[in-house]
């Protein structure tokens, strides 16, 4: 008889086991819930548009949506906004989502985490909790969410969530208003102890088509200065640097995994590949999430080239972070390059080269 | 009470999955020291017991079943299947189903 044991095995090596069992087996593995686009904040960069044309998903409904990607083989569930816990219901959502037995992350700003919630949090402890926190000090961080108190206020929700010791990561989007803080906040971060730590340096324009957010943007030479001088952002890259990657078919336009093992939801029930194509997306309203994605999804994803541009073969493409997606955002044009990734991409190289030079001195 | 006269069943506070032929035990309440960890059951006998635990089968029933299908004597089984019943109620995978007019364990 075979061994009849429960192996416990650390996390990192389950993923990679079971991304490596799923793989070719088109299973939405991990998931991302917009339960509202509603927030309490007003933050300048934030791509989300509210559409008041169209109503919000009810509980019924998301249980209804749970129970699906439950069934599909979903595991890891992100739970996001807008601000998640605007919605009064919101721990009855996270609460029937974790009974299914999701993986269940949660993103917020945290100016909304009360006792209660962080009491409710513990006993129920999420996969991960990420908490966004644009600035050290209340000027950089107001001026970035337009609401006075704000950092107080997630300053007191970082602590709630710290003191009960659950798993947190704390992440910063990179901008003009804040550059001379990031590295800062890494520090402060660190010195907190128990939580980790994401830049993302990429600023999207707004879903309504709003560039808004992009005057805000850090310039490429920005971006790396602040990824190069800090040692752990470094480590990172070198190890994607000196990772091998696979050169997809130069004719695909979609080359990310999207719609491959992953998914989105919005609030109001439109199943997409990913948070920022809204459009073509599949209404959870007319069909189920079956559907959407093993037929939807693969007539999307099988789209091809039309034109002759320059990101189909460009050397740089894997260190670039044009898609479709963000094409169309930024261009209204799913296959035109976005010059401002171009330069980002040129200089990433650049900071390739460095490191690897370093490696070898 | 007999060990293999015990019924089990599946604890609701543990789902489990199954994804990609194996099952994944997610506690809900789990401790926070756990969370870099996960348990996985991904052998065939393992995922049969798991399947005939249903709070009905007594463990002597369900060494039964497992001898039967599995080539296996009934020493072995009995030895094997008793152990991970034990390490399955340890990690919260499971809880003992009371009979009627017994009281529970405290």
């Amino acid at each position: 008889m075979e061994c009849i044991t429960i192996p416990r095995i650390e996390y990192r090596n389950f993923c990679e086991r079971i991304i490596d069992r799923t793989k070719a087996k088109n299973i939405p593995l991990e998931g991302q819930m917009e339960v509202t686009f509603r927030c309490n904040l007003k933050c300048v960069h934030c791509y989300v548009a509210e559409d008041s044309t169209k109503k919000e998903l009810t509980f019924p409904q998301i249980t209804d949506i749970i129970d699906q990607i439950h069934q599909e083989g979903c595991l890891w569930l992100c739970l996001t906004g807008g601000e998640p816990l605007m919605r009064s219901d919101f721990l009855e959502i996270y609460s029937y989502a974790k009974r299914k037995g999701f993986l269940v992350t949660l993103f917020t700003n945290g100016t909304l985490i009360t006792s209660k919630i962080a009491d409710y949090l513990r006993e129920y402890p999420p996969f991960m909790i990420d908490i966004t926190l644009n600035g050290i000090t209340a000027e950089t961080y107001e001026g970035i969410t337009r609401v006075p108190g704000s950092f107080q206020k997630c300053l007191e929700g970082i602590d709630l969530i710290l003191e009960r010791n659950l798993p947190l990561t704390l992440k910063s989007n990179g901008m003009i208003l804040n550059r001379d803080e990031i590295l800062k906040i890494k520090e402060h971060v660190k010195r907190l102890g128990k939580a980790k730590y994401r830049f993302d340096s990429l600023l999207i324009p707004k879903l309504n088509g709003s560039r808004e957010p992009c005057r805000l943007r850090l310039s490429p030479e920005e971006i790396i200065d602040i990824e190069y001088a800090d040692d752990t952002m470094r480590e990172q890259w070198r190890g994607y640097f000196q990772d091998e990657y696979e050169i997809p078919d130069p004719e695909n336009l979609y080359r990310c995994g999207a719609g491959v093992d992953s998914f989105c939801i919005n609030p109001y029930g439109e199943l997409q590949l990913c948070p920022e194509l809204r459009e073509p997306s599949f209404d959870l309203h007319h069909g189920s999430f079956r559907e959407g994605f093993h037929r939807f999804f693969p007539k999307i994803r099988s789209a091809k080239y039309k034109t002759e541009s320059k990101c189909k073969d460009c050397e740089v493409r894997h260190l670039c972070p044009q898609c479709p997606a963000r094409a169309i955002l930024e261009n209204g044009e799913q296959e035109a390059p976005v010059e401002y990734f171009c330069a980002l991409a040129r200089k990433r190289q650049e900071m390739k080269y460095k490191v690897l030079k370093d490696i070898l001195a | 009470m007999d060990f293999l006269e015990k019924c089990y069943q599946k604890d609701p506070d543990t789902p489990s999955r199954k994804i990609a032929d194996e099952i994944i035990l997610v506690p809900i309440r789990r401790k926070l020291a756990d969370v870099d960890s996960i348990y996985l059951l991904r052998e065939n006998v393992t995922l049969r017991i798991w399947e005939l635990i249903d709070g009905l089968r007594s463990v002597r029933e369900i060494i039964e079943i497992i001898q039967k299908e599995f080539d296996v004597s009934a020493e072995q089984a009995q030895m094997d299947i008793v152990e991970f019943f034990k390490q399955l109620e340890k990690i919260g995978g499971i809880i003992r189903e009371v009979s009627k007019g017994e009281k529970p364990e405290k």
